[in-house]
């Protein structure tokens, strides 16, 4: 007896290919779906090599301060891309035909996207090792967080900065990991309308183990670490 | 009495306003991720569009859609990201979550 093997050779042809290029940012999303398709596949790698550059630089600054910075933010931007795989079509733009800055916006839903990896990553994580557990990716219900984050977020109020970066920089480096952690955490929920705002009790436990301290001393690790940030600064100033 | 009251007072107000400063530093400075379209572009500013180095661990598989484990089938999207679809670097035109979920099941077909 013959056996005879067929192969179904799935081979996206040149000038689907240069259809591909040819596509819009948005478009590109659109396409992307949960179906099995090489022609979805191919939008988003596509989409993918379009905006990885951008993405893996506002992680790999975010993360900076933390430590195994580098791991940390290949994870969250691992993990942004696969969000984005599984769920593009939840992305929507108004009035697409009339916005002009497609990409910037783009850009802005894939940077909140890491910010709620992040923010995960701080909730679930005390032990950076466990980094890479592809099993970490659910998503968690920020609803209530992000609603109110919103409203403070005001594209026309933008103040001018009076800490210049290079101070800042120096300032940062007189800091402790340990101080430079619980800051950076701080920061990330950080809210000008609510300042004594409180972190989420998953966040603050994580850094009690992870430090092997207690939930009191990581108040004033963060006011030890503000308070040198200041005299540094005003060193410099 | 009165007076140590005023100022602790005064130093917890200088406090938490340095913590903003420190706060809209770290924002403009490219430390905290962007929200808003005007975000983006202030660090594109300062960290420009070049190219950033892959470590190939870095570089997602995604030719085929079996190298995505069983685990990430579960993935939720949660609402709070498709209101960030909706407000991505564009809030004043965020509606209320109603209008928000009600266009959002009119465009799901």
């Amino acid at each position: 007896m013959t056996f005879v093997l067929i192969m179904e050779l799935r081979i996206l042809q040149p000038n689907n290919l240069q259809t591909i290029k040819n596509l819009s940012d948005l478009e590109l999303i659109q396409q992307i779906s949960d179906a099995d398709t090489i022609f979805s596949e191919s939008c988003f790698n596509e989409f993918y090599n379009r905006y990885k550059n951008y993405l893996l630089s506002v992680c790999r600054k975010s993360c900076f301060h933390f430590d195994s910075s580098d791991s940390l933010a290949d994870d969250i931007f691992q993990n942004t891309f696969l969000k984005v795989l599984k769920k593009s079509s939840t992305f929507k733009i108004k009035n697409p035909d009339e916005n002009t800055n497609i990409s910037g916006k783009i850009k802005s839903w894939l940077s909140i996207i890491a910010k709620n990896e992040l923010i995960d990553f701080l909730r679930k994580n005390p032990d950076e090792k466990i980094l890479s557990d592809r099993s970490r990716i659910k998503s968690y219900d920020l609803e209530e967080t992000f609603i109110k984050e919103d409203h403070f977020d005001d594209e026309e109020n933008i103040e001018p900065v009076s800490i210049q970066k290079v101070i800042l920089d120096n300032a940062l480096n007189t800091l402790t990991l340990r101080e430079k952690y619980v800051l950076m955490t701080y920061m990330q929920f950080f809210n000008p309308l609510d300042i004594n705002r409180h972190l989420p009790d998953e966040v603050l436990k994580n850094i009690c183990d992870k430090f092997n301290i207690k939930a009191s001393n990581v108040r004033q690790i963060k006011s030890r670490a503000l308070k040198k940030l200041k005299i540094e600064i005003d060193k410099s100033s | 009495m009165k007076r140590d009251i005023e100022n602790r007072k005064n130093r917890v107000i200088e406090n938490h306003l340095f913590e903003l400063e420190i706060f809209k530093a770290l924002k403009a400075h490219g430390y905290l991720l962007p929200k808003n379209t005007k975000e983006v572009e202030g660090f594109e500013k300062l960290y420009g569009k070049t190219k950033v180095d892959f470590h190939p661990d870095t570089e997602l598989n995604l030719l085929h859609k079996k190298t995505i484990s069983k685990e990430m089938e579960n993935i939720d999207f949660d609402i709070s990201l498709k209101i960030a679809a909706y407000s991505a670097g564009d809030n004043e035109n965020l509606n209320s979550l109603d209008d928000l979920l009600g266009e959002d099941t009119n465009n799901s077909q």
